[in-house]
């Protein structure tokens, strides 16, 4: 029934194809190919997203595979066409579209358009044919292409050293867990014979060591992919990369991957404690320990870089909190709860992105510290941002708020049942909303607040980049909100049935628990806090630095928290170490022993020489002329002791065959 | 459509001919490139007749024999020496067929590639054309004699495209190269007679037929041994890789594109078609070690080559890293039993022999059109040479086994079969992990020299760079579009062999 999804992966795939080969003699560089192949996967996932929801909203969710094929031996390779897959691909479709009518006006000055939006599209078809995989090796097989185009991408500007550098960590970090991925799916593989993803939920992998080794195998990938601790270094520098990149790889979707990928396998996740437990914590962990490298970043696109690792800590958290309470047996709305904030956290990070891109695109700079005051000169912009923080910051009726509020209520429940060590975990992501909010105005007001610090002259930018920003204002606004007037994002997707709530139900619930209070307050408090900093300039924000603490914090987290560092050290002093090392022993080991050998072969060989010499030089110089003319001779000769064991080799063979013949004929 | 008409010998007839003919034209003659690359098309259109009756039976129906089990087909025989029991005898399966066609497909492109070839041009295309009909011999060749005289026949036009076309150190290098092998050779010559004397027979068909042709046991083991040391070196595999940088540093673009894409293929040919196929039922001993090599070729080639400046060497020791892959692959598929680790292995053979011409292609390139091919040297080189580094990103991302491309097909199965076997042999496929750390080292090396040699800011003082020629691009968009077609298709050719390693395994 749903044949035609096909089109929704395949036509970005056809206008790369169409770009790389006629996107040149355009005179957008294939703009247009681009923008109608987006517009054609938007408009197609938009229809296949009415279609499952007018299907499942009310009863059984759909699941469906289409377009099956065997992509080698008993391998089979199809779209898996589900509630999950369909809003995935209507999101992502949207984004993409938006985002590649924003660079028609961003980009609009680069001389590599053409290799731009061929890079573009072919991301968008890796980011579909991710969310769409009927099983984990085609899942694998996109998921490194998305991987493929982010590093093209972050390198995009390769002539910058800082660009090309960033470009390869990405590359290299996300492999460190894109090993164990596949290493995870083979064990799959391997126990059930089958890649497939539904079979796979359904079946569940039989009991023993890795039914906990493979969850957390397929986890390290999306710790890879989603930038979690300890793979998270490599985001803050993807950041190189144009801002439209950025917005949309790095922020709204492929960096979201990680998170599909838990929930696609979230069943053996949920089967495992150890492996639920670990994803909590990595979840929990990551988003307080990226918000607080946030607080002290200028860099504009940085802090929204630890504000996006950070936020999808808290998706990650979500999913573990609801793994952990189903093993035990318990109902949980956190995975509906994380994929909620998913979608919310695309649409408001994306904004996000492109008012940064507008305002890099105004003042010319990344730094926060020569900006200020360009409130009045960029409006849409500022207005557009503040849409973004606030809903960052998960200020009702936000779309953040609903979210991020029903995430931290999962891990509340869960630490109900667990004692301390999630209880805690909770009050960490009550501080992080608490450190979100505050650097989210942070940012607004040293961008648009007080006066301009620096020699910068900016201006709106064109409506080709507005609307888009006007749109996802939109989205941040309301997106949210959609949820709860159709009763809970719970009728969209869900894990383990569906969750009836109407919505006043949903809203008395919010509304009367003390937990919502919390952590809203902890967001009131951030703001507060920024707009006594940065925007009334009452306390200045050397007082932070004050203490020798404080400088030891600032210090420790300006080179996030060395890691950076370390990583480099280890891979310069120990992978290179490693191989300086195997180079010495293949040039001096293993090179030594032959060459000796042959010296010491050189040494008898001299003895016979003479013998050589008159035997069989004549018909070595023979073989030199036929191969190599006349005048060749002369070079045939000096390559000295060569010519003797073609000659032996050529009596060799006629020795042995000689041998047989007489063997065989019985003539000894 | 049936097709009875000796296809094999007509493409060794061809090349052998080719090969004197062109000698009939004057030096300087413009016209040799023309006949040596329009009669390579023969061999060419012939293999892939060959390849499609093997991947597509339906379309093409060649004649086929039986033995032991498998068919071969395109089956043809005649007298050779009767005496001996010699005899011309062909076949090809869908072990040898590809490799046939890989054979004649690198010929002719490093053909194109060469068109700038100033010095020797005639006596170069000649070697080159000799060299298609030796190594297509030996995939062909169903007897064990004709067998032994293509596989020592390849080693002199190898020879001499080092030693006359070759770089600086090319007395050395060809020396070295001919020494290994030829050390090796002898170890395969006396496999072959004791396969003679056991079986009384040099037909491969024969021999199959016959089944446990050799007593199980201690000899048998020997047997294997040499073998393996023989077909090995030729592979290479660790530690008798040695001649392969040289070699392959000091060769002519054309000379390293037939060396690394169908030259090493000899050796995982010799090592699936004798030791597996001839000898079934030696120790797992054996294979262990096998697989051992394997492993340790993987992960000691990827580490040397992220020590490498000279971007051929590079590659060279990326070939060493790569066959890796099929030697783990035979090792593991025979310990545990698991034919993807087997179809992987030969699959690999053709993977290989695309990725590696084509990165081979690009590292020559450097070499002819910017002057060198150290990437300390070449910084920020993509802004002036655009095309070139264009291929070589993919060719990178090919050899590094990113997924939708060639590469990874072999190496996933390979890596699949692995924790399969290792499963059944060891007790826990997680062993996999080991080979499987050369995956970030791989990619690390290659996007290393990326960043080194074509990006980064320009430099001042660089000198003048060429970017590739349209001789150039040709063959290299050829290679590129296999390595995608079969990264996205890989059933096309992967299933017909997968269908025969189920006989094998």
């Amino acid at each position: 029934m749903f044949e035609y999804a096909l089109l929704i992966v395949a036509a970005p795939l056809v206008a790369f194809l169409l770009i790389i080969i006629f996107g040149r003699w355009t005179r957008q560089g294939g703009a247009a190919i681009a923008i109608a192949a987006l517009g054609t996967s938007f408009i197609v996932s938009v229809i296949l997203f009415a279609q499952v929801l007018g299907l499942g909203a009310l009863g059984a969710p759909v699941s469906e595979e289409v377009f099956k094929y065997n992509w080698i031996g008993p391998i089979e390779f199809g779209l898996l066409i589900d509630n999950v897959s369909a809003l995935m691909m209507v999101l992502v479709s949207f984004l993409c579209l938006i985002i590649g009518i924003y660079s028609l006006g961003y980009m609009a000055e680069d001389k590599s358009k053409t290799r731009y939006y061929a890079e573009f599209v072919l991301f968008t078809a890796g980011m579909l044919g991710t969310v769409s995989a009927n099983n984990f090796l085609q899942f694998l097989i996109f998921w490194e292409t998305m991987g493929l185009c982010s590093y093209l991408l972050i390198g995009f500007w390769y002539e910058k050293s800082e660009a090309a550098s960033a470009a390869k960590k990405a590359f290299m970090v996300t492999r460190v867990g894109d090993m164990l991925l596949l290493i995870g799916i083979m064990a799959i593989f391997a126990s059930l014979g089958t890649f497939n993803i539904v079979e796979i939920q359904a079946r569940g992998i039989p009991a023993g060591a890795l039914m906990h080794v493979i969850p957390l195998l397929l986890f390290a990938g999306a710790v890879g992919k989603s930038a979690q601790f300890p793979l998270h270094i490599w985001l803050p520098d993807a950041m190189e990369g144009p801002t439209t990149v950025s917005a949309l790889i790095h922020a709204a979707t492929m960096v979201k991957a990680g998170v599909f990928l838990v929930a696609r396998s979230f069943p053996l996740v949920a089967a495992s404690d150890i492996a639920s437990i670990t994803v909590i914590c990595i979840g929990g962990f990551t988003a307080i320990f990226a918000a607080s490298m946030a607080l002290v970043a200028f860099d504009i696109k940085r802090v929204l870089a630890y504000s996006t690792i950070s936020q999808i800590g808290y998706m990650i958290l979500g999913l573990g909190a609801a793994a952990l309470l189903f093993e035990a047996g318990h109902a949980s709305h956190g995975f509906t709860a994380s994929m909620y904030h998913l979608m919310n956290h695309a649409f408001f990070k994306a904004l996000l992105f492109l008012a940064a891109g507008s305002v890099i695109h105004a003042v010319g700079t990344n730094d926060m510290r020569v900006m200020g005051g360009l409130h009045s000169k960029m409006k849409i912009t500022s207005i557009a941002m503040l849409f973004g923080a606030l809903a960052l910051s998960g200020i009702p009726p936000f779309s953040g708020f609903w979210s991020k509020d029903a995430i931290l209520h999962e891990v509340f429940v869960a630490g109900e049942m667990y004692g301390a060590i999630f209880t805690f975990i909770w009050v960490a992501g009550v501080i992080t909303a608490f450190l979100t909010a505050f650097y989210a105005f942070r940012l607004w007001f040293m961008t648009f607040a007080g006066k301009t610090r620096g020699d910068i002259h900016p201006h709106e930018s064109p409506r080709v980049m507005t609307y888009p920003l006007i749109a996802l204002a939109v989205f941040a606004l309301i997106s949210g909100m959609l949820a709860v007037v159709i009763g809970g994002f719970g009728h969209l997707v869900t894990f383990g049935g569906t969750v009836h709530e109407g919505t006043m139900e949903l809203l008395t619930e919010i509304f009367t628990s003390p937990l919502t209070y919390i952590t809203l307050f902890a967001a009131v408090a951030g703001i507060g806090l920024a707009y006594i900093v940065y925007c009334k300039q009452r306390v200045s924000s050397e007082i932070f630095v004050s203490t020798s603490v404080g400088r030891g914090m600032q210090k420790l987290l300006q080179n996030r928290y060395y890691l950076d560092a370390a990583y480099r050290g280890f891979a310069l002093h120990v992978g290179m170490g490693i191989a300086r090392a195997a180079d010495w022993f293949d040039r001096n080991v293993i090179d030594g022993v032959v060459n000796g050998s042959a010296k010491l072969g050189l040494l008898v060989a001299r003895g016979s020489d003479a013998v050589d010499r008159k035997g069989v030089d004549g018909a070595v110089d023979g073989i030199a002329y036929v191969v190599t003319g006349s005048s060749n001779r002369a070079r045939a000769r000096q390559t000295g002791q060569i010519q003797a064991y073609i000659a032996a080799m050529v009596m060799g063979m006629f020795v042995v065959a000689l041998i047989m013949l007489i063997y065989l004929s019985g003539g000894w | 459509m049936l097709i009875d008409f000796p296809i094999i010998s007509s493409i060794l007839i061809v090349s052998l001919l080719g090969t004197l003919l062109i000698y009939l034209f004057p030096a300087g003659d413009r016209g040799t490139k023309w006949f040596a690359v329009l009669l390579s098309l023969v061999p060419l259109a012939l293999s892939t007749v060959l390849l499609l009756g093997i991947v597509a039976p339906g379309s093409v129906e060649l004649t086929s024999i039986s033995a032991g089990g498998q068919e071969f087909l395109a089956y043809e025989k005649a007298e050779w020496i009767p005496q001996a029991g010699i005899s011309f005898e062909f076949g090809v399966d869908q072990l040898s067929g590809p490799l046939v066609f890989l054979t004649s497909l690198l010929t002719t492109l490093g053909m194109i590639f060469s068109w700038g070839e100033k010095h020797r041009t005639k006596e170069f295309f000649a070697m080159l054309l000799f060299m298609q009909a030796t190594v297509a011999g030996v995939f062909v060749s169903l007897d064990l004699f004709l067998f032994f005289v293509f596989w020592e026949g390849g080693l002199l036009p190898m020879y001499f495209l080092i030693a006359v076309w070759g770089g600086p150190k090319k007395k050395y290098a060809s020396m070295k190269f001919f020494l290994f092998t030829q050390a090796a050779s002898l170890l395969v010559l006396l496999g072959i007679l004791v396969f003679y004397w056991m079986s009384g027979t040099f037909s491969i068909v024969e021999i199959l037929n016959q089944g446990q042709v050799i007593p199980l046991g201690l000899y048998t083991d020997l047997l294997f041994f040499a073998l393996l040391l023989g077909f090995g070196t030729k592979l290479p595999m660790v530690p008798l890789h040695t001649w392969l940088p040289d070699a392959h540093v000091e060769a002519p673009t054309a000379g390293s594109v037939l060396l690394a894409g169908v030259l090493l293929k000899m050796g995982g040919y010799g090592l699936i078609r004798f030791n597996v196929q001839m000898l079934p039922g030696v120790s797992d001993g054996l294979y262990v070690l096998v697989a051992v090599i394997g492993i340790v070729s993987i992960v000691y080639g990827a580490f040397v080559c992220l020590a490498q400046d000279d971007l051929k060497r590079l590659v060279a020791f990326s070939s060493v890293s790569h066959m890796g892959f099929v030697t783990l692959g035979i090792g593991a598929a025979m310990l545990g039993g698991s034919k993807l680790a087997m179809a992987g292995a030969v699959f690999q053979l053709f993977a290989h022999g695309l990725i590696s011409a084509a990165l081979f292609m690009i590292a020559g390139a450097l070499g002819h059109n910017v002057g060198t091919r150290l990437i300390s040297k070449l910084h920020g080189a993509a802004k002036r040479i655009p095309n070139t580094a264009g291929f070589m990103m993919v060719a990178f991302m090919a050899s590094l086994g990113l997924p939708g491309l060639v590469g990874f097909v072999a190496e996933f199965t390979v890596f699949l079969g692995v924790y399969e076997g290792f499963e059944a042999f060891f007790g826990s496929g997680l062993w996999v992990l080991i080979p499987a750390v050369a995956i970030v080292i791989t990619a690390g090396y290659y996007l290393f020299a990326m960043q080194r040699a074509m990006f980064g800011p320009e430099e001042e003082d660089a000198g003048e760079m060429k970017d590739l020629h349209s001789f150039e691009i040709l063959p290299l968009a050829v290679l590129m579009f296999f390595i995608a077609l079969l990264g996205i298709l890989p059933y096309l050719l992967f299933d017909p062999i997968l269908g025969w390693v189920g006989g094998l395994v």
